[in-house]
C-alpha cells in the first residue's frame, strides 16, 4: 500500500513539471448595431482554441453589461451603453440585442447565449439592437473588420476618448474587469484593435483549458486508468480464490 | 481498515460533490472506476443487483435529452412534425444526456457503497443532537431497501394469487402497495424509535468506534478533495458549445484520484473486509 | 400507591366512525402481572399503547380522560420521555427492531438516555443472562428466527430497567415452542424481578395461572376481573377451564396444575383408536410424489414429499417454523416448480398467504369484491365501503379468503389462525367445514394445535422436509409432547377436546 502510495506521488511530481507548449494567435470579428444605425465593429485575438461570444465581446473593449440566466448562460442586456438603462428582466417590451453568426455569406440566429456560442479562428458575431425578429445587422465581411495577415499589435487610429470602466454585472471567472470603454457614438473605423486590449491578452485570459499540446494529464489520467483497472482485478481475483 | 462510520461519510460527501460538479466524461469514467474498485473489497462476491436500474438511470436522461432539445449542430435523424419531440435529434443532446446520466449512475453506485460500508447503527451513534431527524431518515432509507425488496415480492405474489397480470406491463399497479406498505413500516419503525426514547436526550455511546490511521487518511483525502473540486472546479462541459470534451487538467485528476484512497488501503491490508460488513 | 392509572379513558382514531377505547378506568398496583384479552379490534393495542405514550402523540386522534405513568400525565409527556418507565414489545418480530446486530440493539434504548459505557456495558450483560441470549450476542437481527428476535426486543426493552414492561400479543406471530420459550422469560421476569408486567395474549393457556387480574375488552369497553371470575364468565380460555365449567369443578383452575386436582374426578375410559375416517371413495384432488425443492441451492426445502388429498377433507400441516410447509403448499399450489417429483392438481387451486396484508389494496372492501358472486360478498355486506387495511387481522383474513379462494376446490390457506381471537378462529372452522362439505379439500398450514385438534380431519407433521407422522387427529396429536392440545396433556388416552370429555 505504501509502494503504491510512493508511486503515485513520484508520477504526479512528474507530470505536475511539464509545461504546456506555445500555440498560435486566432483572431474573431465582433459587429454591433446600434438601433440608429451605428456600426462598430471589433477584430479580437486570441491564443485559445475558441472563446465565447461574451469572452469576444469583453476582450474588444465594448462596455457590456449582462445577466445570468442560470443553464441557459447570459445574455446582453446592453452594449456600447444601449439601452441607457437597463430594464430590470434584462429584456423591456421593445428592441432587445439580436444575436447573429456569421454563416456561409450572411447571418444566422444563434441559437445559444453569448456565453455559450463558441468562435473560432476566423468566426464572426454580430448583435443588432432592434424590435421584432430576425434583425440582423449590416452585411461586414470578416476581411473588412479583422484584415489578413492578423498581427497581435496594431497601431490604433483612434479618435474616441478612453475613460475608466464601471464595474461590470457578470463577468467569467478570472477575467479582469478593467477594460476601457470607448465613448458612444464613436463610428465604425479601420480594422483596429485597442491597445488595452491587446495587453489584456497577453496580461489575461486565464487557460481554462490547458492547450492541447500538453501531454501530463492524459499521462496521469491513462495511468490512473491502468492502475485501477489492475487493482480491480487483482481484487476480484482474491475474492474469488 | 476502514470502519470510522464518519471517514465513509466524508468519502461519500466528496464522492457525491465529484460526481455533481465533475461533468467532464474523463472524470466521470474515472470516478466511475474509483468506485467501482472501493466497492469490490468490501462486496463479498455478491452480485450487484441493482445494475439494471443503475443502467436505466443512466440511459433515461439520454433518451430525455435527444427527444425534447433541438439544439446541436450534429443531427443524428429529424423526426416529422410531432409536437414537442418532433424535429431534430442532435447527437449533442444525446451526448448531454449522457453526461447526465452518468451522473446519476455515479450516484446510484455511490450509495451502493455506503449501504455496504456504513452500518446505521453507527451512523445513529454519531449523531449530534440536531440531526437525530436527519440521521433517522438515512437510517431508514439504508434499512429499509431491503424490506422494500421483500415487499415487492411478496405484493407481486400477492397478484399472480389473484389472477392479476405480472411482469413489466404491471410495474406501475405495483406502486401503490408498494408505498402503502413502505408507509406502514415507517410508521412502525418511528413508533419502534419513540418507544425506546430516541431523541429525548443527548446521547451516549455504547461502544465508539475508534478511529484507525486508515479512517484518518480517508477522512483528510476526502476533505482535500472536497476542497479541491470547490476551489479548483473543472471546465464545465457543454457538448451544445463543445462536443470534444477538453482534457482535464492535472488539478481535477489529483482531487478525484484522492478519493481512491479507500481502494489502495483495502486493496494492499490483509484482513478480509467483507465478513465483517456482510 | 399504583404505578399506572387509568382515568376515564376514552379514544377514537382519526376518521374513525366509533371509538376504539370507552370510558376505561382501572389501576396497575407495582409488582401485578395483567392479562389483556379481547376479540380482534376490540381496541388492545390501543389500550397498551396508551400507556406509554404512542396514542395520543404517534396516533393523534382524540382522546379523553387521562393516564398517568409513575406519576407522568401521558398527554403532557412524549413517549420518548415515558420510555424510561415503560418497555414495551410489539407484535412483529421484525417490525420493531431499529438496528443491525444484537447487541447495539441492547443497548440503544440505554444510549438514548445517556448512561455512561461502563454502566451500559453492566447492563447488556446483565440483561443477556437474564433473559438467556448469550449465544446469540453477536449475530445480526436479520438472521434471527422470529422467537429469537421476540426474546432480543424483551431484552431490549428490560436493559433501560422500565418499570413496567408491555407486551402487545408477543407470541402471535411465532409457532408453539417460540411462544413457549418466550413466554417463559416473561414468567422468570415476574417471578425473579417482580416485574410489572401488561400483556395482551390469545393464547391464555400458557399464562393464565400466573397473572393478577384480566382485563378483557369489549368494544373499547374494559372489565377489570380476577382470574377465575373472568374466566368463568366467557372469552378466550384455556381449554381446562371449558371443561372444569363442565364437570362442575370448583375452585375454577386457572391452568393444567390446578387441573390436576381435579382430574382423578373423572372417569375415563381410555378412548380406542379412532378408525381411520372412511374418505378411500371420495376422489382425489391433488397428488404430490416424492416432491423435492430446494431454494438457491441450500439445502432441500421439501423432501421426499408424497400425499394426495381428497375432497371433503380438512387436512392439518403442522410443523415448526422452517420446517418446510409454506414450500410445500407453495409447490402444490403451482407457485414453485419442484426440482424433482410431481405435482398433479387437476383442479382450481387457491393459495391463501400469510400475509394477508400483501393482498389487499383496493380502496374500499366493495373494490375488492368486485367480480365476485353475491353469495361470496354476502358476509361483507355490513363493511362494504370501510377500508380493507383498517379491518383487524380476523376480518381482514375473512376477506383474503373470499378475495382468492372463492372458486376454488383446492383450497391451501398459510397460517390463516395466526393473530386470531377464539371467536374468529370458530367462525373460520365452521367456514371451512362448509367449503369442506361442499367439496372443497383444504390443506391448512398451522400451529395451532387446539385448532386442528377441532377443525381437522388429518394431521401432517413436518420437520426438516419430511412428513413424519400423518393421522387423525386423536392419533397424531395424543401421542405428541409438543403438538398436544392441554386436554391431553391433562389426561391422555386419547383425549384432545374438552367438549368430548366424559364428566
Amino acid at each position: 500500500m505504501w509502494l503504491g502510495a510512493a508511486a503515485t506521488a513520484a508520477l504526479t511530481v512528474a507530470l505536475l513539471s511539464v509545461r504546456p507548449a506555445h500555440a498560435a494567435i486566432h483572431h474573431a470579428a465582433l459587429v454591433i448595431q446600434h438601433s440608429s444605425g451605428s456600426l462598430i465593429t471589433r477584430c479580437v485575438a486570441f491564443a485559445e482554441e475558441q472563446i465565447t461570444g461574451l469572452q469576444l465581446i469583453e476582450r474588444s473593449g465594448m462596455q457590456w453589461e449582462a445577466q445570468d440566466f442560470g443553464s441557459i448562460g447570459s445574455a446582453i442586456c446592453q452594449l456600447d451603453r444601449e439601452p441607457s438603462t437597463v430594464p430590470p428582466g434584462c429584456f423591456g417590451s421593445g428592441p432587445y440585442w439580436q444575436y447573429f453568426h456569421r454563416q456561409g455569406g450572411g447571418w444566422q440566429n444563434s441559437a445559444l447565449g453569448a456565453s455559450s456560442s463558441t468562435l473560432h479562428d476566423g468566426d464572426m458575431d454580430g448583435w443588432h439592437f432592434a424590435a421584432g425578429a430576425k434583425q440582423a445587422p449590416s452585411n461586414v465581411a470578416f476581411a473588412a473588420v479583422c484584415a489578413p495577415p492578423p498581427a497581435p499589435t496594431v497601431t490604433l487610429v483612434a479618435t474616441a476618448t478612453y475613460q475608466p470602466t464601471p464595474a461590470h454585472t457578470a463577468t467569467a471567472p478570472g477575467q479582469t474587469a478593467s477594460i476601457a470603454t470607448p465613448s458612444p457614438g464613436t463610428q465604425a473605423l479601420a480594422p483596429s484593435v485597442s491597445p488595452p486590449a491587446a495587453t489584456a491578452l497577453a496580461a489575461t485570459g486565464p487557460p481554462t483549458r490547458p492547450p492541447p499540446g500538453s501531454l501530463g494529464p492524459w499521462l496521469l489520467l491513462g495511468g490512473a486508468v491502468v492502475v485501477l483497472t489492475g487493482l480491480g482485478a487483482f481484487n476480484l481475483w482474491r475474492r474469488r480464490s | 481498515m476502514i470502519r470510522h462510520p464518519l471517514a465513509w461519510s466524508a468519502w461519500a460527501t466528496a464522492a457525491l460533490a465529484a460526481a455533481f460538479i465533475d461533468r467532464n466524461p474523463f472524470l466521470q469514467v474515472l470516478l466511475l472506476l474509483i468506485v467501482i474498485n472501493v466497492s469490490i473489497p468490501y462486496r463479498g462476491g455478491r452480485r450487484i443487483r441493482n445494475w439494471r436500474i443503475g443502467l436505466a438511470l443512466a440511459v433515461v436522461p439520454i433518451i430525455f435529452s435527444v427527444a425534447l432539445s433541438r439544439f446541436g449542430s450534429h443531427v443524428l435523424f429529424t423526426l416529422p412534425a410531432i409536437p414537442i419531440i418532433g424535429g431534430r435529434w442532435t447527437l449533442e443532446a444525446a451526448v448531454f444526456g449522457a453526461s447526465t446520466g452518468a451522473a446519476l449512475l455515479l450516484t446510484v453506485a455511490i450509495f451502493g457503497v455506503v449501504q455496504i460500508t456504513l452500518r446505521s447503527a453507527e451512523l445513529l451513534a454519531i449523531l449530534p443532537r440536531p440531526f437525530y431527524r436527519a440521521g433517522t431518515t438515512v437510517a431508514l432509507a439504508l434499512a429499509f431497501a431491503p424490506k422494500t425488496v421483500a415487499s415487492l415480492h411478496s405484493i407481486r405474489e400477492a397478484r399472480q394469487l389473484r389472477g392479476q397480470r405480472s411482469g413489466w406491463r404491471s410495474a406501475p399497479q405495483l406502486l401503490l402497495p408498494l408505498l402503502l406498505t413502505t408507509l406502514e413500516q415507517a410508521l412502525q419503525y418511528g413508533e419502534s424509535l419513540d418507544a425506546r426514547g430516541f431523541g429525548s436526550r443527548r446521547r451516549s455511546r455504547y461502544r465508539p468506534v475508534p478511529w484507525s490511521i486508515p479512517d484518518v487518511v480517508v477522512s483528510v483525502a476526502a476533505l482535500l478533495a472536497v476542497v479541491a473540486i470547490v476551489v479548483i472546479p473543472p471546465p464545465p462541459y457543454n457538448p451544445y458549445a463543445n462536443l470534444l470534451p477538453s482534457a482535464p487538467t492535472v488539478d481535477n485528476l489529483l482531487s478525484v484520484l484522492l478519493l481512491a484512497i479507500p481502494a489502495v488501503i483495502t486493496s494492499f491490508s490483509r484482513r478480509d473486509h467483507a465478513t465483517h460488513h456482510a | 400507591m399504583p404505578l399506572i392509572t387509568l382515568e376515564g379513558v376514552g379514544y377514537r382514531y382519526p376518521e374513525a366512525d366509533r371509538p376504539a377505547l370507552v370510558e376505561v378506568s382501572a389501576a396497575i398496583e407495582p409488582g401485578q402481572v395483567i392479562l389483556l384479552r379481547g376479540a380482534s379490534g376490540s381496541g388492545k393495542s390501543t389500550l397498551l399503547r396508551c400507556l406509554n405514550g404512542l396514542v395520543p402523540h404517534s396516533t393523534g386522534g382524540e382522546f379523553h380522560g387521562r393516564v398517568i405513568v409513575c406519576g407522568l400525565d401521558t398527554r403532557r409527556h412524549a413517549p420518548r420521555e415515558l420510555a424510561t418507565h415503560i418497555g414495551f414489545v410489539f407484535q412483529h418480530p421484525d417490525a420493531q427492531f431499529v438496528l443491525d446486530d444484537v447487541e447495539a440493539e441492547l443497548a440503544f434504548g440505554m444510549e438514548n438516555l445517556g448512561l455512561a459505557p461502563p454502566l451500559m456495558r453492566k447492563r447488556v450483560e446483565e440483561v443477556i443472562d437474564q433473559v438467556g441470549i448469550n449465544h446469540l450476542r453477536r449475530r445480526r437481527i436479520d438472521s434471527l428466527s422470529g422467537g429469537e428476535r421476540q426474546r432480543v426486543a424483551i431484552a431490549a426493552a428490560l436493559a433501560v430497567h422500565p418499570k413496567a414492561l408491555v407486551l402487545d400479543e408477543p407470541t402471535s406471530q411465532l409457532d408453539p415452542q417460540a411462544a413457549e420459550d418466550v413466554l417463559q422469560v416473561v414468567m422468570r421476569l415476574v417471578a425473579e424481578l417482580g416485574m410489572t408486567t401488561v400483556i395482551a395474549e390469545h393464547r391464555v393457556e400458557r399464562i393464565a395461572p400466573l397473572v393478577d387480574r384480566i382485563w378483557t375488552l369489549e368494544a373499547g369497553v374494559l372489565k377489570d376481573q380476577s382470574p377465575r371470575t373472568a374466566l368463568a364468565e366467557g372469552g378466550a380460555r384455556p381449554p381446562v377451564v371449558d371443561l372444569a365449567l363442565r364437570a362442575g369443578w370448583t375452585p375454577i383452575p386457572l391452568g393444567l396444575r390446578e387441573a390436576r386436582i381435579h382430574a382423578p374426578t373423572l372417569t375415563l375410559p381410555r378412548r380406542g383408536r379412532e378408525p381411520m375416517p372412511q374418505v378411500s371413495t371420495a376422489p382425489v384432488l391433488c397428488s404430490v410424489d416424492k416432491l423435492e425443492h430446494r431454494y438457491d441451492g441450500g439445502a432441500p426445502a421439501v423432501r421426499g414429499v408424497t400425499l394426495s388429498v381428497r375432497r371433503g377433507q380438512i387436512t392439518a400441516l403442522m410443523g415448526r417454523n422452517g420446517s418446510g410447509k409454506t414450500t410445500l403448499l407453495k409447490l402444490i399450489a403451482g407457485l414453485l416448480r419442484p426440482q424433482r417429483g410431481t405435482v398433479q392438481a387437476d383442479t382450481r387451486t387457491a393459495y391463501v398467504p400469510q400475509d394477508a396484508d400483501a393482498l389487499l389494496f383496493a380502496a374500499t372492501v366493495e373494490d375488492e369484491l368486485r367480480g365476485q358472486t353475491n353469495e361470496v360478498a354476502a358476509p361483507f355486506h355490513a363493511w362494504l365501503h370501510r377500508y380493507p387495511r383498517d379491518l383487524s387481522s380476523g376480518e381482514r383474513q375473512q376477506l383474503a379468503i373470499a378475495v382468492v379462494a372463492a372458486q376454488a376446490d383446492l383450497l391451501l390457506l398459510d397460517e390463516p389462525t395466526r393473530g386470531l381471537d377464539p371467536v374468529v378462529k370458530k367462525a373460520l372452522s365452521s367456514f371451512l367445514r362448509m367449503r369442506a362439505s361442499a367439496g372443497a379439500g383444504i390443506v391448512i398450514a398451522t400451529h395451532d394445535v387446539e385448532w386442528s385438534a377441532r377443525t381437522a380431519d388429518r394431521v401432517l407433521l413436518m420437520a426438516e422436509g419430511e412428513i413424519y407422522a400423518d393421522g387423525p387427529p386423536g392419533a397424531v396429536l395424543s401421542d405428541s409432547l409438543v403438538f398436544a392440545t392441554q386436554i391431553s396433556k391433562l389426561v391422555g388416552g386419547g383425549w384432545l377436546l374438552p367438549d368430548e370429555v366424559p364428566v
